[in-house]
């Protein structure tokens, strides 16, 4: 099977269990005793996040092997580059189910717990990271920084999670995931919940394909041009 | 092409280097030998500065090949530094240190003896009252006898000079040639790109000429 | 490594001991955030010294990205950067010595901040050996970031807008801990076996060891 056919595959398996989920999550499982229709957001809401952290690791992964010598190749910065836009966008859309959730639960758009405090540090993070990725014009030296950009971040994460769980637990007894407000998970809302993390992975691996080839063509196009120009120069001469 | 004199110092065959996604360098071939100095003439935007920085391991290959004392430049371009010398457009000197301050800091960062540094500044008539100026408060000319004569003091195996008679004088142009011959004897390299190209016709082996990137002999 | 660290610290040093842009132009500086702080927080007089902590760290981490800034802008000016490059000296010794010379800095400034927050907040810095140990550790976290983030961007024409979106959400971590351990020393309640510095601690260690180990990719074009 070509690769083309390979992508369009994933596209379709994204977008048919997204579709089955949707359905599932909507009308197949039943609502909750306690958060009633709301429980819902749980197909969706610790899936995006799920993935948005899936997408950051790749980056790192990426990122570590254009540094590391022996696997030095530019289309390794592509894909890091690619993930991480993939990120960004789940990193909000993170953000926006869980302000969604939190406004009826928790009566608030926004709470400093731990959990999100994190996730909006993670999104600037890499916002920043996108920046850095726009400050250089040579792609040798965008590739470099942008390697080394997302190590610091990847080793940051860690540290920043550590930081606000105990900013959060040394300070304040209860915290918002209150264990009378956690759905028993069992039957039809487990196999949901499990599809979710599957549709959205797929989701994601679709988008990160897509996101890549639109780089490597811009990449191929930039070396044409270059190629173009070379002969330009000669001819001129 | 004249006379072949010794080992190859700079073997560059077909390089092409971009500038942010631009030829500067289009499949440019260019060749040094030890104990030589060559010239290169070229209009604006011909490619004379990002060459000398190609030899200096300053900048990455696209394409082609490029040897610098048998060094790589695709890989390990890094290495080459310790044998080149290069003086370009900007002086490389701290406007706020002193002249003094400025030559300490660089003898002391290439382990040249101060005594040596001193006098190759005297060479260049850098000497007395002046070496406690800031750097800020000397003239263009000044700036640029400072920077010839710390790199000159290196006594590396090959010195790439990037128009180094812009903004000097007379006096300067002069003493600036006396030291490229005496290098030369010395079995040293200097490449020179310059618009002047009369001053230093009588010294120089051997004269390219670039135009679009690439190298012409003449 | 050490001799080019040496070599490239007291060069930054005696510049700034000839220009003194950071004493003449970062302290006051500091010393304008610590008044306009007091005319933020005017309602609640009590306030100012509950929160003494988190300022001092918000102010801190404002002057090293000036202080870090300045330190960049001497090697951009007249193509230095290229120098260093140029002289072969070992990267990881330019990570060091930029960092030494921007952390002696940072540390005389922190002094004069520490000399302000007592009397414009009436701080009460009674454990100063503690609060003084973990400023220092932060504040090496904070330059461990800061001046591979600073020589990143620091040729661009865009610096000043990209090294505070790089730099500011990566050491939030030292803010956080950096308030915490100041909170419970100023409080009398925890020595240095505090989590809070022993976080600090990580962090500078992680990213000293990371500086040193890419900035040999990141100064090279």
């Amino acid at each position: 099977m070509s690769r083309d056919r390979w992508v369009a595959l994933i596209g379709a398996i994204a977008f048919s269990t997204v579709a089955v989920t949707y359905v599932m999550g909507l009308w197949i499982t039943p609502p909750d005793v306690f958060q009633g229709n709301l429980v819902r957001l749980i197909y969706v809401h610790p899936a995006v996040a799920w993935v948005a952290y899936l997408a950051y690791g790749v980056t790192s992964l990426s990122s570590l092997a254009y540094l590391w010598k022996k696997t030095r190749n530019y289309r390794w910065d592509l894909l890091a580059a690619a993930s991480a836009e993939v990120g960004v966008v789940f990193t909000a859309l993170t953000l926006i189910t869980g302000s969604i959730w939190g406004r009826p639960t928790w009566g608030v758009w926004w709470t400093w717990d731990a959990r999100l405090t994190t996730t909006a540090l993670l999104l600037v993070l890499y916002l920043g990271y996108l920046a850095l990725r726009r400050v250089s014009e040579d792609r040798e030296q965008r590739a470099k920084r942008s390697a080394v950009a997302a190590l610091i971040a990847f080793i940051d994460v860690p540290i920043v999670h550590q930081s606000v769980v105990w900013w959060k637990t040394l300070h304040q007894s209860a915290t918002v995931f209150n264990a009378d407000l956690n759905p028993k998970i069992h039957g039809e809302m487990a196999w949901t919940l499990l599809l979710g993390f599957l549709s959205f992975t797929f989701v994601y691996l679709w988008m990160v394909i897509k996101r890549y080839d639109i780089a490597n063509a811009q990449f191929n196009m930039e070396n044409q041009s270059v190629e173009r120009a070379i002969k330009e120069r000669v001819g001129t001469a | 092409m004249s006379l072949i004199q010794g080992r190859q110092v700079v073997k560059i065959e077909e390089a092409t280097v971009l500038l942010g996604g631009f030829p500067a360098l289009a499949r440019c071939s260019f060749d040094v030998y030890e104990g030589e100095i060559v010239l290169i003439a070229g209009s604006n935007g011909s490619g004379k500065t990002t060459l000398l920085k190609l030899c200096a391991g300053m900048c990455g290959l696209y394409e082609g090949k490029a040897k610098v004392f048998g060094i790589d430049m695709k890989d390990s371009r890094s290495q080459v530094r310790r044998f080149v010398g290069y003086v370009g457009h900007s002086t490389l000197l701290y406007s706020e240190l002193t002249v003094m301050e400025n030559l300490v800091f660089i003898a002391t960062c290439l382990d040249v003896p101060r005594p040596r540094m001193l006098q190759y500044a005297k060479e260049f008539g850098i000497y007395g009252s002046l070496l406690n100026q800031l750097v800020g408060t000397l003239s263009a000319g000044q700036r640029k006898r400072v920077s010839l004569a710390s790199a000159f003091s290196r006594e590396c195996e090959l010195l790439l000079l990037d128009e180094p008679h812009a903004s000097l004088d007379q006096e300067g142009k002069e003493m600036l040639e006396k030291v490229s011959v005496r290098f030369k004897e010395l079995g040293k390299s200097v490449v020179v790109a310059s618009h002047e190209f009369e001053r230093m016709l009588a010294l120089a082996n051997r004269r390219y000429h670039m135009s679009s990137g690439q190298m012409f002999c003449e | 490594m050490f001799k080019a660290a040496k070599v490239i610290a007291l060069k930054d040093l005696r510049i700034e001991l000839r220009s003194r842009v950071v004493f003449n132009q970062i302290l006051p500086f500091v010393a304008v955030i610590l008044i306009l702080f007091a005319f933020a927080f005017d309602k609640y007089p009590t306030f100012l010294e509950r929160v003494t902590p988190g300022l001092y760290w918000i102010t801190t981490l404002f002057a090293s990205m000036l202080a870090l800034q300045r330190s960049f802008s001497l090697e951009a000016e007249n193509g230095a950067k290229d120098a260093l490059i140029l002289y072969g000296l070992d990267p990881a010794g330019i990570y060091i010595g930029k960092l030494l010379a921007v952390l002696v800095e940072m540390a005389i400034l922190e002094m004069f901040l520490a000399l302000g927050i007592v009397f414009l907040y009436s701080a009460h810095l009674q454990e100063l050996p503690d609060l003084a140990f973990s400023a220092l550790v932060g504040t090496l976290g904070i330059l461990a970031v800061g001046v591979t983030f600073s020589a990143m961007t620091s040729a661009s024409k865009a610096k000043e807008t990209v090294l505070p979106l790089l730099l500011l959400p990566v050491v939030a971590p030292v803010l956080l801990s950096g308030t915490k351990a100041w909170e419970n020393e100023i409080a009398g309640k925890a020595g240095l076996g505090d989590p809070w510095v022993g976080l600090l601690i990580l962090f500078a260690v992680a990213f000293l060891a990371l500086g040193t180990l890419t900035f040999g990719s990141v100064l090279e074009e």
